[in-house]
């Protein structure tokens, strides 16, 4: 399974690529964007098949990802992990697509209650 | 205690205990009781609410969180290692404040800053609060001030990502 997760910090990718081994992913499936710019042209020249990306980013945000992807009628389960969970966000992201948004802080618990429904799908 | 200042100590200690696998303990300290250089971890919110928040704390303590952040073998991270875990604890921090208050607003980036002493925003009275914690055997401050309050934006930082 291949997936890729969109954070302009290092630290939250660091993060997330570890919530996601304690998960059970294999590290070398995991990729990582620097910012929904860089996201999009990996996601052009290969699918994932799962993106975790943050909201708030330089060059393009999350949001503005999912919509690129929509417009261009990309399919990509999409999850979002930011510290911004407001309602309102939440509605956005749902209104947009996502399949979900993780709010940061997540423990290891959260985590996958929110990606195992997803991960169990991609997987079979 | 405000509200806020209660919404702002379960935010830190939810942040330390997820991403630093720490504890940070509410405390009563004045700001001599940061060790300069005092680093500056700081995000700004613009919109229906202007202002921002700020984690304040020593360079040992801002290395102890990169160092766990990281998950470093060696207890010596790199100045942007610090800097990058720094600005990452302060925007988690303010994305979970911002949810508290009126919205909508965006969030910066976050940016960071070091200062031999103590920033404006510590100081500053009026409105927003500062709360003080224990972590690491080290004290650091959260601190959230509106847009009018003095020192609400500290000179001469940087982004970091």
């Amino acid at each position: 399974m291949k997936i890729l997760i969109v954070d302009d910090s290092k630290a939250m990718r660091l993060i997330v690529r570890r919530a996601l081994r304690q998960a059970g992913l294999a590290d070398d499936g995991i990729h990582e964007a620097n910012n929904g710019a860089e996201a999009l042209a990996q996601i052009r020249a290969a699918s994932p098949d799962l993106v975790l990306s943050d909201w708030n980013m330089p060059e393009m945000s999350g949001i503005d990802l999912l919509a690129t992807l929509a417009k261009e009628g990309r399919k990509v389960p999409f999850v979002f992990v930011t510290s911004e969970g407001t309602a309102d966000m939440r509605d956005r992201a749902r209104a947009s697509g996502a399949l979900g948004l993780i709010a940061k802080p997540f423990d290891a618990d959260t985590f996958k209650q929110v990606l195992g429904p997803v991960l169990k799908k991609q997987a079979g | 205690m405000t509200v806020l200042e209660q919404d702002i100590r379960d935010v830190t200690e939810s942040v330390w205990s997820n991403m630093l696998n720490a504890t940070a303990e509410p405390r009563s300290f004045s700001t001599g009781a940061l060790r300069a250089p005092i680093w500056t971890g700081s995000v700004r919110m613009t919109g229906a609410w202007e202002g921002a928040v700020a984690i304040h704390c020593s360079h040992d303590l801002a290395r102890a969180a990169a160092v766990a952040l990281f998950a470093l073998e060696s207890c010596e991270p790199s100045e942007e290692e610090v800097r990058v875990a720094l600005g990452e604890l302060a925007n988690v921090v303010g994305g979970n404040i911002k949810a508290l208050l009126p919205g909508p607003t965006d969030l910066s980036l976050p940016r960071v800053d070091t200062s031999e002493r103590s920033p404006a925003m510590l100081d500053a009275e009026g409105p927003g609060c500062t709360v003080w914690f224990a972590s690491h055997g080290e004290t650091f401050a959260v601190t959230l001030r509106p847009a009018s309050a003095p020192g609400r934006r500290p000179s001469g930082d940087t982004d970091v990502n």
